[in-house]
């Protein structure tokens, strides 16, 4: 074994956490239709949550109410789930999905 | 016609509050009250990873309180500034800070009355209100205050 190959194995546990986390899929954050929700509303939430221009969230937001759902962002887990906690916040029907 | 505008000092006013606005407003609180019975509580703490049912129980326990508390605090800051509403000039005034709080009062007020009478996407085109029916009086409830919800998102949307 040489020298060089020994320091590549002895990988420390926090580079190994952040390695796993880089090869894992990342999570779909899906924003899900519902009947009460105004879409002004769903448009307003995209744009102050996820940065989104009015037109993106517009063309997210008419993905929901046509499609009846919409993956809103595309990530690691823990921001993810943050953006979802957010969604619920706002009334938003959102879901984590681990994408393929 | 109902309108949201800036004003000195931090502060926002919503003017032509009429009478029948201010009664849709002032039953907010009343309705908010029964946000966390059975008939509204999977609306409004629905569940996050349902393909997973370990991790899903515990995002409701790491969850939950969490967003109670920022339901009710939206609740409360509503009830305070709404006792500034002068009926009167049909107006109030609150500080413009206070604007994300109202919206989801009134949108939390709009979900409790929908889940309580279980009302659909149909319904919300419906304009034929059967007189003495508590579901449409409910429907009426839900599209006045998504009037006045609609005014809120537009002031905070800004211009097109």
């Amino acid at each position: 074994m040489t020298a060089h190959a020994a320091t590549v194995t002895k990988t420390s546990p926090a580079a190994e956490t952040r390695e796993q986390a880089l090869t894992l899929p990342p999570w779909h954050v899906i924003v899900h239709d519902d009947p009460v929700n105004l879409m002004s509303w769903v448009t307003l939430v995209l744009t102050k949550l996820f940065g989104y221009s009015r037109a993106h969230a517009e063309r997210l937001m008419l993905e929901v109410h046509q499609l009846g759902r919409s993956i809103v962002w595309t990530g690691e887990f823990e921001r993810a789930e943050g953006y979802v906690r957010e969604l619920h916040g706002c009334h938003l029907l959102a879901t984590l999905e681990q994408a393929e | 016609m109902l309108r949201l505008k800036s004003i000195e000092g931090d502060l926002v006013l919503l003017e032509g509050v009429d009478r029948a606005l201010a009664f849709c407003l002032r039953q907010v609180p009343a309705i908010l009250a029964r946000r966390d019975q059975v008939t509204s509580r999977e609306r409004f703490y629905p569940d996050a990873i349902p393909t997973d049912l370990g991790r899903n129980a515990e995002w409701h326990r790491l969850m939950g309180d969490d967003l109670r508390h920022l339901f009710e605090a939206a609740a409360q800051t509503y009830a305070r500034d709404l006792e500034a509403l002068d009926l009167h000039r049909e107006e109030v005034r609150f500080p413009a800070a206070h604007l994300k709080a109202w919206m989801n009062a009134v949108n939390q007020a709009r979900l409790v009355l929908s889940e309580e009478h279980q009302l659909e996407a149909a319904d919300m085109q419906r304009d034929d209100f059967a007189a003495g029916s508590q579901r449409d009086a409910a429907l009426l409830h839900v599209q006045l205050l998504g009037y006045v919800l609609q005014v809120l998102v537009e002031h905070n949307m800004g211009p097109a």
